[in-house]
């Protein structure tokens, strides 16, 4: 049997995705997590297009990519992005590509005292405005 | 084509995202599911705040907007998001995406 608990969704918040190379992914999650990031997930994937364009120059760009995903509040994302961005090197041709997208919603385990703190908050909000 | 879609992502802990994808198949109909593997960085938030390198599965669904807030209780509620292993869950919209049918084949035996 499911049990069913009020769903706490956390809004503003954007998803950061940078697609580079092999190899490259744990120094931008590094430079990531310095700046705020509180995780990342990584995942494999392959690419296309910049390779063939380079002509002679693109057997130095690997076919194999890693594309990393951070969650991030708006408050922190242009900070992230821009740390991740030079962490990358992304402004060299064929070293990757980063970029933003508005999440509506996501939800998470939250500590008990964290929601705690939430309802507290909300509840003198709530006082507030009947004033 | 449908417009104004949303895709939901949910990132699981190892193992999970199998059977995810089949109870949404078989209870919601939804034949846009996709999994892939993962690995995830992570802090740990109680006592050393090191970092943590764990696998996962991330699972992605396309929905209808009218469906969106429904199947995204789904997951959250079978996935078990709401305790502490791991999993988060996230909806973005996408401005159109494609009907994914299956072809008519006959039921192998």
């Amino acid at each position: 049997m499911m049990e069913f608990h009020e769903i706490t969704v956390l809004t503003d918040v954007s998803l950061i995705t940078c697609i580079v190379q092999h190899g490259m992914a744990d120094k931008i999650i590094e430079a990531a997590m310095e700046v705020g990031a509180q995780g990342a997930t990584t995942y494999h994937g392959r690419g296309c297009g910049v390779r063939e364009r380079l002509g002679l120059l693109g057997l130095a760009i690997e076919v194999d990519k890693e594309i990393i995903t951070i969650i991030v509040s708006n408050d922190q994302r242009d900070r992230i992005f821009e740390r991740m961005y030079i962490a990358g090197k992304l402004d060299t041709p064929g070293m990757g590509l980063i970029y933003i997208t508005n999440l509506e919603k996501v939800a998470t385990y939250i500590p008990a005292d964290v929601t705690e703190r939430l309802d507290k908050q909300k509840n003198k909000k709530e006082k507030h405005a009947k004033k | 084509m449908l417009k104004n879609s949303k895709l939901i992502t949910c990132i699981l802990p190892k193992g999970s995202a199998r059977a995810l994808s089949e109870k949404l198949w078989l209870d919601k109909k939804l034949n846009s599911v996709n999994d892939q593997d993962a690995r995830r960085i992570t802090t740990l938030t109680e006592s050393t705040h090191k970092a943590i390198a764990m696998e996962n599965e991330v699972l992605t669904v396309i929905v209808a907007e009218e469906d969106a807030d429904e199947i995204f209780e789904f997951i959250y509620y079978e996935a078990k998001v709401y305790e502490p292993n791991g999993s988060i869950i996230y909806m973005t919209n996408l401005v159109e995406s494609n009907l994914f049918t299956l072809p008519h084949l006959p039921r192998e035996s």
